[in-house]
């Protein structure tokens, strides 16, 4: 008997993503502080803010800006209750590590007593311990630590309670943080750009980003306008992640079944797993197999993204009823769900064992599929 | 599951809804029985290739809808937008993108039923 569903091509449009993608040059491009400062005034956002500070009667005094010293390491005091243990590991293999590189360092963070003078440090104590600790193993060209004047970013007060919140949020609490996508777009730089082939990871990240491009799939920033155009996608912890040669087989089948969407987050579990698993069980992905998932997928969902959601919505059905209550996702949860409803939709290419035996129960003969709602049920075999 | 277009005396919009019977009353409530709205479409199909006809217009056309100075995103067109086109689109959309989605009702004119 025929497999059910014929994947019907989708017309290909030229991908505005060739000429926009981000990671294929430098903007040139620069800005000022003066250029900043409008994007704020134009904004809605801070004129509220503004607004609220003007209401509010507040207004702020340049002599609380942080000042700028050079204190010998010796002389600077670390708050147990203020700051965390040394991690041992972080300085050793993080920054003390292989890629140690003094231009690296940031500067200390401290809080000054103005009674006593003393510089107690809010921030910064791994990086300023393992440049001591360099010092102490004789790799600097100084030999006393205690004496070294280091960068020291303080403001002065007595007030510890002050500090302790400074420290919540110089370590995260009100930090924005570099997200993924820039620190894979660092990456691809060194490389494009810089010609800078040091960093090994750098190297397989600008790699991973060159198979991506041969298929039309493009990284870009999660709130980025560019999310709206084919073949991009924003998993990049997913893309990181991922081998070499299930990223091959993921941006291929996107780009020959679904190239006028963007790539789902879903993919890369999924494809993570087919992978590993038929390379396990020794089977190979066929073509015919791809194209009838293909065509399942396009018949019954629409595209990957709904495919992924009600895969995950069928989840919550079955183990409320196999287990009594809500049981978290898992992410390989999508390939169990994608190869048992390929069987159950009279799909012949041999699969892996392990996504029928997976998520199921003999006993009564049901699994994640069996929940995934009649209206789709109804085309089984 | 339902995909509609809605048109009343200013606006251009768009929406899904498991039951557009409802939702015309929301509207109703919401706009007062002198809003001229009315959905001039009512798509039915499939709940996923459903949601994937609202996913498209949403996210691969949001420089067509209306978007709030703080960045809200409605489900609103802009003013250059027209009913004849915006119709159009989407009927030729559900054909280039092959969604089980067909148009249910016409001119459904809630507040004068």
């Amino acid at each position: 008997m025929a497999f059910p569903f014929t994947y019907e091509e989708y017309n290909r449009k030229p991908n505005p993503m060739k000429t926009l993608n981000p990671l294929a040059r430098s903007s040139g491009k620069t800005a000022t502080y003066g250029d900043r400062v409008t994007q704020l005034e134009n904004s809605n956002k801070w004129q509220k803010t503004v607004r609220a500070h003007q209401q509010a009667g507040r207004t702020f005094d340049i002599s609380f800006i942080p000042k700028i010293a050079y204190v010998p390491l010796g002389d600077i005091i670390i708050d147990k209750d203020i700051q965390r243990q040394l991690e041992v590991e972080h300085c050793s293999n993080t920054i003390g590590g292989e890629k140690f590189d003094p231009r690296y360092l940031s500067t200390l963070i401290c809080a000054k007593s103005p009674t006593t003078g003393v510089y107690i440090s809010i921030d910064g104590q791994q990086s300023g311990s393992t440049v001591a600790a360099l010092i102490s193993a004789g790799l600097f060209d100084t030999n006393d630590w205690k004496t070294l004047e280091y960068p020291v970013q303080y403001v002065e007060t007595d007030d510890l309670a002050f500090a302790r919140r400074a420290f919540g949020i110089v370590n995260g609490k009100g930090k924005l943080r570099q997200s993924r996508f820039n620190e894979l777009r660092s990456s691809v730089f060194c490389i494009r750009i810089d010609k800078n082939f040091d960093d090994n990871d750098d190297i397989v990240r600008e790699g991973k980003v060159c198979i991506a491009e041969k298929y039309n799939c493009y990284p870009v920033e999660q709130k980025s306008s560019l999310t709206q155009h084919p073949g991009t996608f924003t998993y990049i912890i997913g893309f990181d992640n991922a081998k070499e040669e299930a990223l091959e087989m993921l941006f291929s089948f996107h780009n020959r079944y679904f190239h006028l969407d963007g790539v789902h987050a879903s993919m890369f579990p999924l494809f993570r797993d087919i992978y590993r698993d038929f390379k396990s069980a020794k089977l190979e992905f066929t073509e015919t197999l791809a194209v009838e998932l293909a065509g399942m997928i396009q018949h019954c969902f629409g595209d990957v993204e709904q495919f992924g959601k009600n895969a995950m919505q069928a989840q919550t059905k079955w183990s409320i009823q196999r287990y009594g209550y809500e049981h978290n996702w898992s992410d390989d949860q999508y390939a169990v769900v994608l190869f048992q409803l390929y069987k159950k939709m009279g799909g012949q290419e041999e699969v892996p064992m392990i996504y029928l035996d997976k998520y199921f129960d003999p006993k009564s003969n049901t699994g994640i599929v069996d929940f995934l709602g009649d209206e789709l049920l109804d085309r089984a075999v | 599951m339902y995909f509609y277009i809605i048109k009343n005396s200013t606006d251009l919009g768009f929406g899904i809804t498991g039951n557009y019977e409802s939702r015309a009353q929301d509207y109703v409530s919401h706009a007062g029985p002198r809003s001229g709205a009315y959905f001039p479409y009512v798509f039915t199909g499939l709940a996923p290739h459903v949601r994937k006809l609202e996913k498209i217009v949403k996210e691969q056309w949001i420089d067509r809808t209306f978007i709030t100075k703080d960045g809200w995103k409605t489900e609103w067109l802009k003013d250059n937008e027209t009913l004849v086109k915006f119709q159009q689109d989407i009927l030729d959309v559900i054909k280039e993108r092959h969604l089980k989605v067909e148009v249910y009702a016409k001119d459904y004119d809630f507040l004068n039923r």
